[in-house]
């Protein structure tokens, strides 16, 4: 199986979608493209990484993960927390996607279809999994878990979207629940 | 001027503050030693913090690890809790081999930070050094500590499950905490499928109801940042109070003690020189009893440094064996597993306790095994997994969301704690250069798991696995960490008691053979490790000790 074909079965497998084919070619090229020029994290990059988190954690009848500033905390919580190495990955892992965003659309990402931001998580998704660098960690796990972190670690989310229970007081064994249950915040 | 008391307690944590209570309990006006600050009952800063109350979702940040090059290593280092635990540089030793030194100095030590799990140990354990011919006998029986875990287990509060099982002993039980759905499901199979094991929830010193003045445990899993409510043993919440009561106890924080001095006339120890950690001026107490418990490594640290010339080689060493035999439980092997069964099932609060599977291996001749000594004992927990579980998944979007929000599936761990055997080579000894901000040598501690620890630890991933499997559980993973030594938190041994005083520094009643009127009773005192956690035998040998020593100072035979 060539490496265009590879993509597309693995992008359905993973998300039931099937791609035209400029838009294969579109994703294609993001995931071998080159690293863009040092460039700092400004607003617009900010943006596009809450853009990103919205895509992961998006508001529902509940808050959203940009709604709860995600990439305000994600970016605080890296600098203070993460290695170098792992500093230096996530930024450049967001500078690359920016990039190619940018080669390919014009105007902030909140302003595409549904598709075609659920199809550049997918690409993203993607190159994670056919990453086999074993010198720089891969974009979306990284992205991924700074995002849920971000997002369930939020009083709003804590507070009103999972079943807070500060001082429970007992402890009942076993409860019936439906589908409809939250876990409860931590 | 000199200050004089009856007893001095060096050390403030679990086995101190039961020794000071004791003291002072029989009317000895006591002097309690901690190097650390002081911390009151009631000052627990983070107890309420939810995770956003607190600075980056709870982690520490690259700056503030800096400190903790080997706390972190234990895995419980986090925001809430980082006050607990010494900033390493200040505290340095030095590693032979790898071995994570895991401590808080402060009042009240790491009974602020521990785990609460209490178990008895029996004959199996107590007889097992005397029958495989290793190390040296304990000097005592599981008779002559019993009446002693009754006494300490009815003041510490400890919930748990009678099993009827003889080499773990029942003890005085407030009512048990419940099993969850698969907790249950689990312990039934397993009573189901084998003769030689059970499952029963933990032990632990947790209140399932008002105890003495104490508060009833609220299910929120926040012990190791202290607990407002008293609701589970530690000396703030426990023994310094009924200490303090008694209107005998002095307590002085920031005091290091530095050695302990010893008469050469009387052959007993008259006192102790601290370095105060504030202004640094050396200062001398005395009095006519002196209780250690520092805890392992300081205890033994604060022995050697006690030179004379009667004991060149640390107060009380004629036996050559003060800190030797240093053990720790080898823990973080096991497995785990997930099940599809009780999706409509969930709990209710966050209890503070899990499950226990005791000791099964080498137990009576059916289930000895040829393939190591002694055994171990699984400590586990039943949950639904929580977000974390969708991280490593591909999934995102409104429909990923919804399944994140919910209880994810049931998830069942099972986690060794191993016996380590006594090994001479196993030791701590003060390093012949290295200082520590006080001046005093830095101890050097050489110490490695060996043949018989690692055997077990493949039984300890494959028993589990099996218990698993029979169970019908799914996705089954074993594991083995590989933790350094010292990662059990359960360091002990390089005083041990004994029968003669050629071979043991202590006798029966934690007395030094060599210097009658000093006692170690915390984890130094150890001459096996059983693979129960030990902290409530350290208290009920600290207690026995406490006994005997007052018996004999009240009759002047001290002196
Ligand atoms: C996370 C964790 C979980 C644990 N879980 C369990 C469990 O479930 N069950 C169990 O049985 N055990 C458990 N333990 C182990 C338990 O905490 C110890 O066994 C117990 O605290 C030992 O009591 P101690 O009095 O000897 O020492 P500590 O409680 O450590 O107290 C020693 C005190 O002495 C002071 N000190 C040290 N040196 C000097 C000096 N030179 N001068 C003056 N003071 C000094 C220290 O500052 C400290 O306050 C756990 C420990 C940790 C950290
Ligand atoms: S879980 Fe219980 S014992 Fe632990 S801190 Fe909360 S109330 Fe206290």
């Amino acid at each position: 199986m060539n490496r265009r074909e590879h993509l597309k079965q693995t992008i359905f497998a993973m998300t039931g979608l099937s791609l035209s084919m400029g838009l294969i070619e579109f994703f294609e090229g993001c995931s071998s493209g080159s690293l863009p020029e040092i460039k700092t994290i400004g607003k617009e990059e900010l943006d596009f990484l809450d853009e990103l988190a919205e895509i992961i954690i998006p508001q529902t009848d509940t808050i959203g993960a940009k709604g709860i500033g995600a990439a305000a905390k994600i970016l605080a919580y890296i600098e203070n927390n993460m290695e170098v190495p792992i500093q230096e990955d996530f930024r450049n892992g967001l500078l690359f996607w920016k990039n190619s965003y940018d080669k390919q659309f014009t105007g902030p990402l909140h302003q595409r279809s549904e598709e075609e931001k659920h199809l550049l998580m997918d690409s993203i998704a993607n190159q994670a999994s056919t990453n086999k660098d074993p010198y720089h960690t891969p974009f979306f796990p990284m992205l991924k878990g700074f995002v849920m972190l971000a997002y369930f670690t939020s009083e709003e989310v804590g507070k009103k979207v999972l079943a807070f229970d500060p001082n429970p007081g007992t402890f009942i064994s076993c409860i019936d629940i439906d589908e409809h249950t939250r876990q409860w915040t931590i | 001027m000199m200050q004089k008391y009856d007893a001095i307690v060096v050390g403030s944590g679990i086995t101190g503050g039961w020794a000071a209570k004791e003291l002072c309990e029989r009317g000895l006006k006591t002097l309690l030693l901690e190097r650390g600050r002081d911390l009151k009952h009631g000052d627990y800063p983070t107890a309420q913090s939810d995770s956003w109350d607190l600075p980056n979702g709870g982690k520490l940040t690259r700056e503030e690890l800096e400190h903790y090059p080997v706390q972190r290593r234990s895995g419980y280092l986090d925001q809430p809790t980082r006050h607990l635990w010494v900033h390493d540089n200040e505290h340095p030793y030095h590693e032979e081999s790898g071995f994570d030194w895991i401590r808080g100095n402060h009042v009240g030590g790491r009974s602020l930070t521990w785990g609460r799990q209490v178990y008895r140990w029996s004959d199996l354990d107590f007889e097992a050094n005397a029958k495989e011919g290793i190390g040296v006998d304990w000097p005592i029986r599981y008779k002559d500590l019993a009446p002693w875990y009754d006494y300490v287990e009815k003041f510490i509060g400890v919930s748990g499950k009678s099993e009827g099982l003889q080499h773990l002993p029942d003890g005085s039980f407030l009512p048990a905490m419940e099993m969850n759905c698969i907790e249950t499901y689990l312990t039934e199979q397993i009573r189901e499928k084998y003769t030689d094991r059970i499952v029963t929830i933990g032990r632990v010193a947790n209140l399932t109801m008002p105890h003495l003045g104490r508060g009833t445990c609220q299910y929120r899993d926040r012990c190791i940042r202290g607990c407002p409510f008293g609701a589970y043993f530690s000396s703030q919440s426990s023994t310094l109070p009924a200490a303090f009561a008694t209107g005998l106890l002095d307590l002085r924080p920031h005091s290091v003690v530095k050695k302990i001095i010893f008469d050469e006339g009387s052959e007993l120890a008259k006192g102790v020189r601290i370095i105060d950690a504030e202004t640094m001026e050396e200062e001398v107490f005395e009095s006519d009893l002196i209780f250690l418990n520092a805890s392992t490594l300081a205890t033994a640290q604060i022995l050697l440094q006690s030179k004379s010339n009667r004991f060149p080689n640390g107060l009380g060493n004629d036996s050559g064996q003060l800190g030797k035999n240093l053990m720790d439980h080898h823990c973080y092997a096991g497995a785990q597993g997930q099940s599809d069964l009780f999706p409509d099932k969930y709990y209710k609060g966050r209890r503070a306790n899990g499950i226990y599977v005791p000791r099964f291996r080498n137990t009576n001749a059916a289930t000895t095994t040829g393939k190591y000594k002694r055994g171990f004992a699984y400590q586990g927990a039943g949950a639904r997994e929580g977000w974390s579980r969708s991280i490593p998944e591909a999934r995102f979007g409104a429909k990923f969301k919804e399944a994140a929000l919910r209880p994810g599936k049931w998830t069942l761990g099972l986690i060794g704690f191993g016996e380590c055997l006594p090994y001479e080579n196993n030791q701590i000894s003060l390093h012949p250069s290295k200082k520590d901000g006080f001046g005093l040598p830095q101890i050097s501690i050489d110490m490695r798991w060996q043949e018989n620890e690692l055997a077990m630890r493949a039984d300890m991933m494959t028993d589990a696995q099996e218990m698993l499997e029979k169970a019908g559980f799914k996705n089954i993973r074993t594991f083995d960490q590989g933790k350094n030594p010292g990662s059990g938190i359960h360091e002990m041994g390089t005083a041990r008691m004994g029968k003669s005083a050629e071979t043991s520094v202590l006798n029966a009643h934690n007395q030094m053979h060599g210097v009658r009127n000093v006692f170690v009773t915390d984890g130094a005192c150890m001459t096996s490790s059983a693979c129960q956690n030990p902290s409530l035998t350290y208290m009920a040998l600290t207690v026995r000790a406490v006994s005997y020593a007052v018996d004999l100072w009240s009759k002047k035979a001290l002196q």
